[in-house]
């Protein structure tokens, strides 16, 4: 997940007193725990290859710095996903000086499978037992001393989020990497299958693994278990003969046994650690007799109240972030009742139309000053540069509000119920419950939606949500459609909130049906993705995480997709203001009216004048940079004072209208939306493929609904 | 002979004991390492949306029908 501040700081790795790795299982703390260390003094990338993000932060402490590094958070090891696998192999190539095995008292006993599994194989570790306010101080320290004296590995409780033994725990990592400790081995009886451990480790122990970071019986243990990532670990080091000898080993335990071996060994680790906590005073915190089932469980219980309960969220949450940022429906509201006046201030002093409204002044400003200079650089700074800084700052209140709210959804536990409760009706298009969350936050901006796409199940349906997200109308379009449905019904607020209402239903209908179509025909998966997840407890949000995780998805908005909006808002000014002949005032003297030209035999079926063809092309090709730009565009190009007198001027009829409206709302992700899904899927061939597959997508449903519209209309 | 259901079959508020669980490669193994293997108790407590939500080992998980079809179990007295 994205947690942590987005800056760069600079790693020096021979400053460097030691290198810590976090690893635990998810929601266990771990990136709160993370920030707390570092003081959120982090740096975000993605573990080579992959897509998935890798968080390293500093601590300097006395002068001296630690680099830890968030690893992805993993329930176990057999599991054949992408996460476990960069986490163990990160611990294989053994390039730290000390692993940090988080558990958690609100899920003890899974949380601690997690814990033996990583500290049984990676010697270097040190246990960390999070959310201690859970429970009594005494039982938190006499758990610490039962794990130290059974298991011969340092353990610590703490509270993350309420900074208690944080301290303790810094002086300790501090002094266990100058000691260069390594943990005793851990052992956990695996009954029947020790025979064959012992002789699979007698053939290892030939080899010079590095004891003090390996343990042995660890990797015998997981090698009996098939893990893939282990399995190729002792292949590379081994000799062909002994591997073979290996793979002998445990055939002749399966033949033997006549079990599955998996089975017997995670079974015993769970029995392991049942036994550790049932000889502790914590047990009484873990096996309670009853769940006590919170108010959202009985809501979500009842027949539609998980969709009832999500709409309702959704509406609140959404209601508010509009009103904010575009004063809708607000301003349709007010209007609809007769008070106009209101209704245009609601609109005008919403936060994005104040953001815009002052760069508009500055632009303005510099114009006066700069009266004597030549054009083309008055036009470059202003209308290039401003206006550039400003497409990428308008979005920030938005990206900030809509994560914001996101992180109190997730962090307070009721988004994974949501995801849940969500599941049957997702799994229908084939997406699973977690396409909630995207489809939440692609409302707001597509950008995020598109990075949220990491909570999908698997990585096809990852593949699925991300070429499916963009279809979700985004506020950019809602600004593009709210200024359609005036100038097509103007002093009419009730139909123009049924248009809105059209282009939300039916982006929502598509991208849903686009999950179908991705998934069957695409990757030609015949069955809908499955479920299994943890729910966390509910709780109410803490600041401190909430915080931490709005601040980081706008600083990253900020880094990934603002400086490509910029950067191109640059370039469309170049192509708008220059054309064969050099700078150029004229419209139809620019290279933009010459690629706009192309697209006039495709409005051929929509009964378009040919005149108005490159006005059309070039609006969405504006569009293309930022969905809002096809309006300033429109604007500018027909001459006109606003948006709405602009699209009255290219007296279209209103079939055609809704048509243009619905293909815009369609046709491409927007040059940011697309550079996040290279990000996300990093292959330029999936990223091609999503502007092929959604331009082909809106031109039909565009055909089909204008041909629907002459039928009834004009 | 025990009686032997599926998980998704199992009633509300009652004591289960897993015996089985019928899934590829992968999969199985995903469920087992979430805390359910055969042997384990496992409580029912509610469903909504087409879900079991289960209770075991104190944690509390969400399996779709298509999993909990896949987890055979036997009434616990």
């Amino acid at each position: 997940m994205l947690r942590g501040k987005v800056k760069a700081i600079e790693i020096n790795r021979e400053e460097i007193e030691g290198v810590i790795a976090l690893v635990g299982a998810t929601n266990v703390g771990k990136s709160t725990l993370f920030n707390v260390l570092t003081r959120q003094n982090v740096k975000v990338s993605n573990w080579p290859g992959t897509t998935v993000s890798k968080h390293e932060g500093l601590l300097e402490i006395d002068g001296e710095k630690y680099l830890f590094i968030d690893l992805p958070g993993i329930h176990g090891y057999y599991g054949l996903t992408l996460d476990e696998s960069i986490s163990k192999n990160y611990l294989l190539e053994g390039s730290y000086d000390l692993v940090i095995v988080i558990g958690d008292y609100s899920d003890l006993v899974r949380s601690l499978y997690t814990v033996i599994l990583v500290s049984e194989t990676f010697l270097k570790n040190l246990i960390v037992i999070n959310k201690s306010d859970l429970i009594d101080q005494e039982s938190s320290q006499e758990f610490d001393e039962l794990i130290s004296k059974r298991l011969g590995v340092e353990s610590i409780s703490i509270s993350a989020i309420k900074e208690s033994n944080i301290d303790h725990l810094i002086k300790r990592i501090k002094t266990l990497i100058k000691n260069k400790y390594s943990a005793h081995e851990i052992y956990v009886n695996y009954g029947d299958l020790e025979k064959y451990i012992q002789n699979i480790i007698e053939v290892l122990s030939k080899y010079s693994f590095d004891r003090s970071k390996i343990s042995l019986r660890g990797l015998a243990v997981n090698f009996l278990a098939e893990d893939p990532d282990i399995e190729s670990f002792i292949a590379k080091t081994v000799s062909k003969e002994d591997h073979r000898k290996l793979l002998e080993i445990r055939l002749t335990a399966k033949k033997e046994l006549n079990r599955d071996l998996t089975e017997i060994i995670i079974s015993s680790r769970y029995a392991f650690i049942e036994d550790l906590i049932k000889r502790s005073s914590v047990a009484k915190y873990v096996y309670k007799e009853t769940y006590e089932k919170t108010w959202i469980d009985k809501i979500m219980e009842k027949p539609m109240g998980s969709a009832i309960l999500l709409l309702g969220i959704l509406f609140s949450l959404f209601l508010l972030i509009f009103i904010i940022n575009t004063g809708f429906p607000l301003n349709i509201i007010f209007s609809l009742i007769g008070l106009e006046d209101i209704a245009v201030v609601i609109e005008e002093n919403s936060l994005s139309g104040l953001l815009s409204k002052a760069f508009e002044y500055l632009s303005d400003y510099i114009k006066s000053l700069m009266s004597s200079y030549p054009e083309p650089l008055v036009g470059l700074l202003t209308d290039g540069i401003i206006a550039g800084v400003s497409a990428v700052i308008v979005f920030i209140p938005l990206i900030y509000l809509v994560s914001l709210g996101f992180a109190i959804l997730e962090d307070s536990g009721v988004a994974t119920r949501l995801a849940v409760g969500l599941h049957k009706t997702f799994s229908r298009f084939g997406f699973s419950g977690r396409y909630a969350y995207p489809v939440l936050v692609s409302l707001g901006c597509n950008v995020p939606g598109v990075m949220l796409s990491r909570g999908a199940f698997d990585s096809r349906e990852r593949l699925a949500q991300i070429l499916s997200i963009p279809f979700i109308p985004c506020q950019a379009r809602l600004i593009v459609a709210l200024a359609v449905a005036q100038a097509l019904f103007s002093g009419e607020p009730l139909y123009q909130a049924l248009l809105i209402l059209w282009i939300y239903v039916l982006g929502i209908m598509i991208s849903l049906i686009s999950g179908f179509i991705i998934r069957r025909l695409v990757l030609k998966e015949r069955y809908s993705p499955e479920l299994i997840i943890d729910l966390p407890r509910i709780h109410r949000p803490y600041a401190k995480v909430v915080g931490w995780i709005s601040w980081s998805y706008t600083k990253e908005f900020l880094i990934r997709a603002g400086v490509i909006i910029f950067i191109l808002s640059i370039f469309i000014w170049f192509i708008t203001n220059f054309g064969p002949e050099g700078y150029t005032t004229e419209f139809s003297q620019s290279y933009g009216y010459i690629i706009g030209s192309y697209v006039t035999p495709f409005l051929k079926p929509f009964n378009i004048n040919n005149s108005i063809g490159p006005i059309i092309g070039l609006a969405f090709l504006q569009g293309f940079v930022a969905k809002e730009g096809l309006l300033s565009t429109l604007t500018i190009i027909t001459g006109s004072e606003d948006p709405v007198s602009a699209i009255n001027s290219l007296q279209l009829t209103a079939s055609q209208m809704i048509s243009i409206l619905t293909f815009g709302m369609l046709y491409v992700p927007c040059l940011a939306t697309l550079s996040v899904i290279y990000q996300e899927t990093r292959s330029w061939r999936w990223t091609l493929f999503s502007i092929i597959y959604m331009l082909f997508i809106a031109y039909i449903v565009t055909l089909v609904t204008y041909h629907t519209l002459i039928i009834f209309m004009r | 002979m025990m009686t032997q259901l599926t998980l998704d079959m199992g009633e509300i508020g009652r004591r289960y004991n897993v015996v089985g669980i019928n899934a590829g490669r992968g999969l199985s193994e995903k469920i087992m390492e979430m805390g359910i293997v055969p042997g384990t108790e496992i409580k029912i407590i509610s469903r909504f949306g087409g879900h079991v939500i289960v209770m075991v080992r104190g944690s509390v998980i969400a399996l779709s029908r298509g999993i909990s079809r896949k987890i055979l179990i036997s009434p616990l007295e």
